[in-house]
């Protein structure tokens, strides 16, 4: 199967194919100032997307020393997706691009201490760590490749 | 699509598959990686930080007294307290002739050996569980009863068991002394002790605490100090009351104390140690024995006392009498 989308504008289509590999939040600061408030999202392959159209790329170093890319509509600005370098091959997809196809169910979360206070319990969160929980997600991951 | 195309296709996404995992297995390695050099550095860090800790309050120790060093570190200091009367036997020693033998000294060896007298004493010291005061030059006052008392008898006897054990450690370490610190003379010191009410506790302002003991009984020590011959212990009639089962007390002698109305009786008190005697004090008895000369004779007339008392018997009531 595969999803169709578009970004605020239209200007930059993207598809997806196979489902999300992971529901997942992240709380960091950055996330918070990127993406406006912490990040919900999926966690997808980088094979499983293509794009369409003119994207800008910001890049940055976070936390852990690796970079991370934002990727987005230079017309009406809206996030397409992330990559991080840190966990290579996969991409994060925010919940809200998607929402005609998916319903959001974040299993883990991730620096759970810097979350906003009305966020305090998130419905099916299973896995709340304070810390980048990037062993876990990946061992998440791998399990959930395999089922593909 | 033929089935060729279809196997094709397969092999792809297999092939896919196959290297995101490989992706997903590097980069949890490398996390791994990055986290156990976290590791290592934030213990590292921990390592250093208990050596700083450790090396302040090893500064620290050195100029407040232990039970005091040991109520801030454990959190129990309550700063606030207000001071507290209590009885404590308090002690005073200093260097006989300290000021015209440090004048034929070098400076810097005069400061070695202050440190190495001060450490030896405060030694001693510890193992009595006194509470050193302060040190003034090559002076000291120690007391006993504060923080921790062992009641009014044992703390006196703890303050001069550990007098006699300095006066007894300065000897043995003559030779040292005269060698390594080229002393003119032989080192002497002198002793005075007091047992009397004090106000106790921290004293000042909380910026600059000084737990510390005032009132008149500390006075009366450090005046019996400098009454004090060279190396002697010299005792209150008030702490020699407290200690008469336990050591030899000669030479009385009445002094006019400076500051004082009327005069003091003091006494010298032996060297000898007070281990081998022991001594019990009830509501109605009192049994002190001393140890190291109990002859036979003695012990038997000891057993036959004590068995007057053993268990079928402990009901002491007069018997019926049977006629
Ligand atoms: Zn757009
Ligand atoms: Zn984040």
């Amino acid at each position: 199967m595969s999803i169709k989308e578009t970004c605020h504008c239209g200007s930059v289509e993207f598809t997806l194919q196979n489902d999300p590999m992971m529901h997942f939040a992240c709380h960091c600061s950055d996330c918070q100032k990127l993406w406006g408030n912490s990040f919900f999202g999926y966690a997808y392959s980088t094979d499983d997307i293509s794009i369409t159209g003119e994207v800008k790329k910001y890049s940055f170093e976070g936390g852990s020393g690796n970079q991370l890319h934002f990727v987005f509509c230079p017309e009406c600005g809206s996030k397409i997706h992330s990559q991080p370098d840190l966990i290579e091959g996969m991409i994060y997809v925010p919940c809200g691009m998607l929402k005609e196809h998916y319903e959001y169910e974040p299993k883990v979360e991730i620096f759970s201490a810097n979350k906003a206070s009305c966020f305090a319990q998130l419905k099916a969160t299973a896995e709340s760590y304070e810390h980048n929980g990037t062993i876990e997600r990946i061992s998440e991951l791998l399990e959930n490749l395999e089922q593909r | 699509m033929s089935d060729l195309e279809q196997e094709i296709e397969k092999l792809k996404k297999e092939n896919k598959k196959l290297s995101l995992e490989s992706k997903l297995r590097k980069s949890m390695a490398v996390e791994l990686d990055r986290q156990k050099d976290l590791l290592r550095q934030a213990t590292e860090e921990v390592e250093a930080q208990k050596e700083k800790i450790e090396g302040i309050s090893l500064k620290l120790s050195r100029y407040l007294p232990v039970q005091l060093y040991e109520q801030i570190f454990s959190g129990s200091l309550d700063i606030h307290k207000k001071s507290e009367r209590k009885k404590l036997t308090i002690f005073f020693s200093d260097i006989v002739d300290f000021t015209s033998i440090s004048e034929q000294i070098e400076a810097e060896e005069i400061s070695e050996f202050l440190s190495f007298y001060l450490t030896e004493m405060s030694t001693i010291a510890e193992k009595f569980g006194g509470t050193i005061d302060k040190f003034i030059g090559d002076a000291i006052m120690i007391f006993f009863g504060d923080p921790q008392s062992e009641g009014d008898v044992q703390d006196a006897k703890n303050c001069v068991d550990m007098a006699i054990e300095m006066q007894n450690r300065i000897d043995a370490l003559q030779p040292y002394i005269r060698k390594q610190f080229s002393f003119p003379a032989n080192l002497k010191i002198r002793i005075g002790i007091n047992t009397g009410f004090c106000n106790v506790g921290n004293f000042g302002s909380t910026s600059r605490l000084d737990y510390t003991a005032i009132g008149r009984g500390i006075n009366v020590a450090s005046r019996l100090e400098s009454e004090a011959e060279s190396g002697e212990i010299l005792v209150s009639e008030n702490t020699k009351i407290l200690l008469e089962d336990f050591f030899e007390f000669t030479s009385e002698r009445v002094v006019n104390l400076k500051g004082l109305p009327h005069p003091v009786n003091c006494f010298n008190v032996s060297h000898e140690k007070s281990l081998n005697r022991e001594s019990i004090l009830g509501e109605c008895f009192k049994l002190v024995i001393n140890d190291s000369n109990l002859s036979d004779n003695d012990l038997t007339k000891l057993k036959a006392f004590v068995a007057k008392y053993s268990e079928d018997s402990s009901k002491n009531e007069p018997k019926a009498d049977p006629n």
